[in-house]
């Protein structure tokens, strides 16, 4: 008997409580930070590091026959490489964040150009001490990221890689970003695979944990890591890009404008948020009833995408075309529809929402 | 050692139904302590809030935008709340008459970083500001007879300050430079953590010049120096937030006399780890011989012997941050959940309401 009273206890303090879960089973907690570790960080972090090898392979090629094969083999793979980069931005958090790496891979936004004047530096000066995988560890983190590698392969001057013979240093320096950014990942990837390493800090929660005492607060974290996502694309990547109207628009600060893969890079971000909530399951915490929140989520993505079809084209030019800009509104809409979804909605009815001085002090 | 479980006290009362929510209807100000604190409706607006030492609410009034510290100007009649990095307002508050008389706008390349502080005479104020385009802290002046026009400033010594005190000789300004670099155009995003270099400054305000610095060493450059308060002695408290991995096990919070070292209070890893790598305020009791430091992050509060830098009491209470002296030599207190309390009793809860960070006793 005092078991159904304890039951009944909880069913009308949740009943009392707006927001709170009536019916979430907490024990959902410690498979939804299993399933993001393997399902969605690790194949992440492990594709990242693959594909940074395989653009370290197509520099090496680049470098030692230039042609405009080998060239566009290179820049080809430099959006894959976006692409896996830009899948797992999201985690501000663990690994990436020891010794400045996630900086150390993209070095972004570069206010004033300042890590733009350093790599053009090094390439106009032909620096023989950036050259190296080693060598540019002990560089600024501006020289040894994808910015850097973008504007080696897609700027001013980069056509000359195809040429035999005329670019030769930038080409070695290409190449040692890329030999950087994969011993770089890699180590991010090997670090989340260990078994006492951050995997462990998120799936053994409790009192001797440095960081978290509940599972609970695992996923609170991740969701953060959602939701901040949401915003970061916005604020950033959209609405500082697209300034007040479309006189005051500044595409050349767009996040890979160069390489021509600003949309297919905010894509990607806004697709990983989608893909760590259905790998995470992160469903499983909720009852029946909020079965629709995974469906609402897919909508808004969908719509998200949808509007930036219109504009994918050319993205400098549309955010200085008033017509086209009303889809990036659209966009701004959706991806704020999304964020309430995961930060108000499911955080709200999981019982994991992030107090106000919590989630964005000062 | 005195651990307060203050969650565990609410739903203790919650149960016997002894907490009713209560909101108090405003009226005016009897002439004892009042506290003043930046606020968020329930309807998401922001404002600010003024309340007697009974948790009272006397007044509140809306603001353009969210609000962070607050100064009394020395005769009590006035009080500045200044915006929120990157804050483009400060609104000034007639404490008598309730109400915001004057909204001090931010100038063309600066904006408010969320404190500042009066001049004895109460003749000019000075807030943080960012100069942004320079990558400068600044102290912005204000000519308070003059409207509280903007006639000049003075650099702060370091990147990102944020809460600056009058020292006790008058005529000094102790600045927390937290180090970190932010641009409005990229909101809020952190543009230089793999180069941070946090300090606190000293500054002459007759001449502008910087006449001392502590700075936490290379090993701790991620430190983020961030809210301050001077305790009976003179020495300046301060509470730190880090920007490293999450996993790093460092020292929050620490003090230091003028011309000296800094010293890190030492504390069970349990208490630190409960601070979650942030602390939001730090208060001196009324007699100058405690300080409390809070930390919505971990929803904890500590109160430090002065003299010794021993743990006096604990507490736990959710989204906690605002923190000021009460009438006696205890800290009155508020949460993001509307919480109010003064020493270990709670005084009212304002649904609806968010309790910003700071809180400035009148």
């Amino acid at each position: 008997m005092p078991f159904v009273h304890a039951a009944l206890a909880f069913l009308l303090l949740a009943a009392a409580l707006p927001g709170a879960a009536a019916a979430a089973p907490a024990d959902a907690y410690p498979r939804i930070v299993e399933r993001t570790i393997t399902e969605f960080i690790r194949p992440g972090y492990n594709r990242l590091a693959a594909e940074a090898k395989a653009m370290d392979a197509a520099t090496s090629a680049l470098c030692s026959e230039p042609s405009k094969e080998t060239l566009s083999a290179a820049r080809g793979q430099f959006a894959d490489l976006v692409d896996a980069w830009s899948r797992v931005e999201l985690l501000r958090f663990g690994p990436v964040r020891e010794d400045n790496r996630y900086e150390r891979l993209n070095f972004w936004p570069d206010r004033r150009s300042l890590g733009l004047r350093q790599v053009q530096r090094i390439i106009s000066t032909k620096d023989e001490s950036a050259i190296g995988a080693d060598a540019l560890w002990d560089k600024s983190v501006a020289v040894q990221g994808l910015g850097a590698l973008e504007f080696a392969l897609f700027g001013t001057g980069a056509d000359e890689l195809a040429e035999p013979g005329a670019a030769d240093f930038r080409c070695r320096y290409a190449q040692s970003i890329a030999a950087r950014m994969a011993a770089t990942a890699g180590d991010i990837a090997a670090d989340w695979t260990k078994a006492d390493g951050f995997s462990a800090v998120l799936l053994q929660p409790g009192d001797d944990n440095p960081v978290y005492r509940t599972h609970g607060e695992v996923v609170q974290d991740l969701l953060r890591a959602m939701t901040e996502e949401m915003q970061f694309v916005r604020d950033l990547k959209l609405v500082a890009i697209m300034g007040e109207d479309a006189r005051d628009a500044n595409p050349r600060v767009a996040p890979f404008r160069r390489a021509g893969l600003t949309v297919a890079a905010i894509k990607a971000n806004v697709e990983s948020v989608l893909a760590m909530f259905e790998k995470g399951d992160f469903i499983s915490a909720l009852g029946e009833e909020d079965a629709w929140l995974s469906q609402s989520l897919r909508f808004e993505v969908g719509q998200v995408f949808q509007s930036l079809g219109q504009v994918e084209d050319d993205f400098g030019k549309a955010l200085r075309d008033e017509e086209k800009r009303k889809f990036l509104d659209l966009v701004l809409l959706s991806l704020h529809g999304a964020k309430e979804s995961i930060g108000d909605y499911y955080a709200g009815r999981t019982g994991l929402a992030i107090g106000f001085n919590s989630f964005d002090g000062d | 050692m005195i651990e307060i479980d203050r969650r565990r006290f609410l739903a203790g009362a919650l149960a016997s139904g002894l907490a009713t929510a209560v909101a108090v209807p405003a009226e005016a100000s009897g002439g004892e302590a009042t506290y003043v604190t930046a606020i968020r409706n329930a309807d998401g607006s922001f404002g600010v809030a003024v309340l007697n030492a009974d948790g009272r609410l006397l007044f509140t009034e809306s603001m353009e935008g969210r609000g962070h510290g607050a100064t009394v100007s020395p005769d009590n009649a006035t009080a500045v709340v200044f915006g929120r990095r990157p804050g483009r307002f400060a609104a000034v508050v007639d404490l008598a008459a309730g109400k915001i008389v004057r909204t001090i706008p931010a100038v063309e390349g600066r904006h408010f970083c969320g404190h500042g502080l009066y001049t004895p005479d109460g003749r000019l104020l000075y807030a943080t500001e960012n100069a942004y385009e320079l990558e400068k802290g600044m102290l912005g002046v204000y000519d308070v007879a003059a409207d509280y026009r903007r006639i000049g400033e003075i650099w702060t010594g370091g990147i990102g300050p944020h809460e600056t005190l009058l020292m006790p000789d008058g005529k000094t300004a102790v600045v927390a430079n937290g180090g970190i670099l932010i641009d409005p155009m990229y909101g809020r995003q952190k543009l230089n953590i793999a180069t941070m270099e946090p300090s606190l400054a000293y500054l002459d305000l007759e001449s502008g010049e910087v006449v001392d610095k502590m700075e936490l060493g290379p090993e701790r450059h991620q430190l983020s120096i961030r809210h301050i308060s001077i305790d009976g002695d003179g020495a300046v408290w301060f509470g730190c937030q880090y920007e490293g991995p999450k996993t790093d096990q460092v020292p929050l919070i620490g003090k230091h006399m003028r011309d000296g070292e800094a010293e890190m209070m030492s504390a069970p890893a349990r208490v630190m780890r409960g601070y979650r790598q942030y602390v939001g305020s730090v208060a001196t009791s009324r007699d100058g011989t405690l300080v409390a430091t809070s930390s919505p992050r971990g929803g904890v509060m500590t109160i430090w012997n002065c003299a010794s830098g021993t743990i006096v009491s604990e507490a736990k209470i959710e989204d906690v941050c605002g923190l000021a002296p009460d009438a006696g030599n205890a800290f009155f207190g508020t949460s993001g959940t509307g919480l109010v309390f003064d020493g270990d009793k709670d005084l009212a809860r304002y649904p609806g309401i968010a309790f910003d960070n700071h809180m400035r006793m009148v």
